[in-house]
């Protein structure tokens, strides 16, 4: 459960940071700035979201919530190639041009809350049930 | 009898028998149908699947009068069916060169267990209309699952009443077209008018073989039904994530069929003659390919707005989908165009991202590079006519 919790703090951590980033967008030395600032954050809550929905799947297979470990590997799939793309923008913002960081990011921006808001409606809740299953 | 197929031109739609029809590959078929099988822990996949068959084929022959179901079947690209062999209390149904199962076979390989369920559908629709009276069919041997012929027994039985189909769907007149639409020099009235000309009828043995994949003239009412249902009933057994989840599946089918079929329409003769001859820049090739999709019935789509290799906006007025949703289930709180959405970042990553200008195989293996890596496109639909917008509207970014 506290896992969620801390999921929760960094989606609005990285949400500040992204409110942050649209603000200074039309700047290129700004928006480099302000994302290079944001990117260990991001990578590190990626990496672990990564890690987080095969180990979900297996949790929701070993309680027996076969409708959550079926759901998890849907999520798993669009999730995986999102994150890569994601983290592959952050990588690489010192060898990407200013033109391409800005058009980027609005994209990045919009796939990073997409998922956050697809995560903590679909995703944590078969997290909080599958945890309570396994506690109980 | 031939079979009358009806151009609505201003709507860019086709009909038959008051069904609309659309043109879809075997990759979108086969893939949409194992998408909805493989949540089959949630859903009764294979009823969704068949009843939606035998409502929008009994509501076609009924609208069709007398006409020939085994001609019509041939016609729409399924296949060679035989239903002589039906009679009053039941009987069997045989399908030759079933579209589906050949498609399953081609795509995914062997099947565990029969996979012809829209067939079966129809085969059922066509006893009902003969006889006046309830039948349930199942396949009982599949091509798919290594059987020479597709067979279905047909027993009396089942639901009393078929419900009525949606027929052409809620339309609402087309407000203008944005002006970005014609800054081109590709004419598509003409690509339409030529297209609209192709034989894309199914030749003897039930097939339309065009743009290097196998056609079909498919029921867009099928597609509405079991994706709407299958995106409802997810929700309604296992809760918001599952309908979220079905969303993924289906816009991820909408982009293996923009990958299929576009791809393969801008890799074909007929593009090539037809076309490409319009073409001076690389932004051609998305109005080409929009003026192409402007003749497959499924609606009429515009560019909005481009900017090159980096952002397309994409209008479509009269989408198949939100004209079939809004006829079944009224106003939406989400967005429905799945296939629209798939539609969209799968003509933009062909375009700028798969360089489909060279002629690269179709692979699953360019798929998911094309899909997945470097900088590729992702869209999202952000006005939908389901929502109360006059047409729904398509953003594609790249990442």
């Amino acid at each position: 459960m506290k896992l969620v919790e801390q999921f929760r703090v960094e989606h609005a951590a990285i949400e500040s940071g992204l409110v942050a980033a649209e603000a200074v967008s039309l700047d290129p030395t700004k928006l480099l700035a302000q994302l290079t600032a944001m990117r260990a954050g991001v990578l590190a809550h990626f990496k672990q979201k990564d890690a987080l929905y095969p180990s979900l799947s297996e949790q929701c297979a070993r309680v027996g919530d076969v409708p959550g470990a079926q759901l998890t590997r849907i999520f798993e799939s669009n999730m995986k190639v999102q994150s890569a793309a994601v983290q592959r923008f952050f990588e690489g913002l010192e060898k990407s041009s200013p033109q391409i960081v800005s058009s980027s990011f609005r994209t990045v921006s919009t796939v990073i809350r997409q998922r956050f808001g697809t995560e903590e409606r679909a995703v944590f809740p078969i997290y909080q049930r599958s945890f309570k299953t396994e506690a109980a | 009898m031939t079979i009358p197929v009806q151009i609505h031109a201003d709507a860019h739609l086709a009909s038959i028998g008051g069904e609309p029809h659309v043109f879809h590959c075997h990759h979108y078929n086969c893939f949409l149908q194992k998408s909805i099988m493989d949540q089959s822990a949630f859903i009764d996949a294979k009823p969704l699947l068949t009843s939606a068959a035998a409502e929008v084929t009994l509501s076609e022959l009924m609208g069709l009068g007398d006409a020939d179901p085994e001609e019509l079947f041939r016609h729409l690209g399924f296949g060679v069916l035989d239903v002589k062999g039906l009679q009053a209390e039941g009987g069997v149904g045989v399908v030759k060169g079933s579209h589906y199962a050949l498609g399953w076979l081609s795509k995914f390989g062997q099947a565990a267990e029969p996979v012809c369920f829209f067939p079966a559908g129809f085969i059922e629709a066509v006893a009902r209309k003969r006889f006046g009276a309830a039948f349930e069919v199942k396949e009982v041997a599949c091509v798919a699952s290594g059987a020479r012929e597709c067979r279905f027994e047909v027993k009396r039985g089942g639901r009393a009443v078929v419900p009525p189909s949606l027929g052409m769907g809620m339309r609402t007149p087309f407000p203008p077209r944005p002006a970005f639409a014609t800054q081109t020099s590709v004419d598509e009235g003409a690509i339409v008018t030529a297209c609209g000309g192709l034989p894309l009828g199914g030749n003897i043995e039930g097939k339309i073989d065009a743009f290097g994949v196998s056609l079909t003239r498919h029921y867009a009412n099928y597609y509405n039904l079991v994706s709407f249902r299958f995106d409802r009933q997810m929700e309604s057994i296992a809760g918001e994530a599952a309908a979220i989840a079905a969303r993924l599946l289906l816009v991820e089918a909408g982009q293996v069929c923009a990958f299929n079929t576009f791809g393969g329409i801008m890799e074909s003769a007929e593009w090539e003659g037809l076309i490409k001859p319009m073409i001076k820049t690389t932004e051609d090739w998305v109005y080409g390919m929009v003026s192409a999709v402007n003749a497959l019935g499924w609606g009429r789509w515009s560019v909005a707005a481009l900017t090159p290799g980096e952002r397309l906006e994409l209008v479509i007025d009269g989408s198949y989908e939100s004209n079939g949703y809004l006829a079944a289930f009224g106003t939406s709180t989400t967005p429905r165009c799945y296939l629209g959405t798939g539609g969209t970042s799968g003509l933009m990553n062909l375009i700028y991202h798969a360089d489909i200008m060279s002629r690269p195989a179709l692979t699953p293996a360019l798929y998911e590079k094309t899909f997945r890596d470097g900088r590729f496109f992702v869209a999202r639909e952000v006005e939908c006519r389901t929502m109360g917008a006059k047409a729904c509207r398509f953003v594609a970014e790249r990442m």
